[in-house]
């Protein structure tokens, strides 16, 4: 029984991480396009610049993703701690 | 350990996975907006510590206006219910 729910569990977070992963790359796209392609569309193909800028956005972006994510972890266990803390004390 | 909490306290699984889906589509906001607001910088493939300060400052500016948000959302909430008494409670408890 037990099994069967972290089977579930599972496919849910993997799910879960799959449409997470597409909306990041979405406002990576977004964002890196608005930082390096700027809006004159003289021509369709990328020129060196604006293919070296993204490729350095979109290394900067995952970097700064991850730096963010683990920080954002920092944080919630901090948050935990003090809600456990809280409840012990309110079941007294 | 959930069976200790009152029924209205305990988290039924569909809440919990809304709200863990609501943190991570967070994440990915708060990620976009301090990358946006930070990094000016595309000379390099590196982050720069004026980058990483900025993104980590920008992070933790978001989530302390996010909580305040929220407090005072719920103060107008109560008042507006007719709970007057309930507002001034949470604002009092909750003022640091």
């Amino acid at each position: 029984m037990a099994q069967q729910m972290n089977e579930a569990q599972m496919k849910f977070v993997q799910e879960l991480e799959m449409e997470m992963m597409a909306d990041m790359f979405n406002k990576m796209s977004t964002t890196c396009q608005k930082k390096c392609i700027p809006p004159k569309y003289r021509e369709s193909e990328l020129t060196k610049g604006e293919a070296v800028c993204l490729d350095r956005c979109v290394a900067k972006y995952l970097d700064i993703h991850d730096r963010i994510g683990r920080k954002l972890t920092s944080l919630s266990m901090a948050d935990e701690d003090a809600t456990k803390k809280l409840q012990t004390q309110l079941q007294k | 350990m959930e069976s200790n909490l009152p029924p209205a306290m305990q988290l039924d699984t569909q809440s919990t996975a809304k709200q863990f889906y609501e943190f991570l589509a967070q994440y990915n906001r708060v990620s976009e907006m301090c990358f946006t607001h930070c990094v000016h910088d595309f000379t390099t493939r590196k982050v720069l510590d004026s980058e990483n300060t900025c993104a980590v400052t920008c992070l933790e500016k978001f989530m302390k206006s996010v909580n305040r948000i929220s407090l005072r959302f719920q103060e107008i909430q109560f008042a507006q219910s007719g709970n007057v008494a309930q507002a001034l409670a949470t604002a009092e408890t909750m003022k640091k």
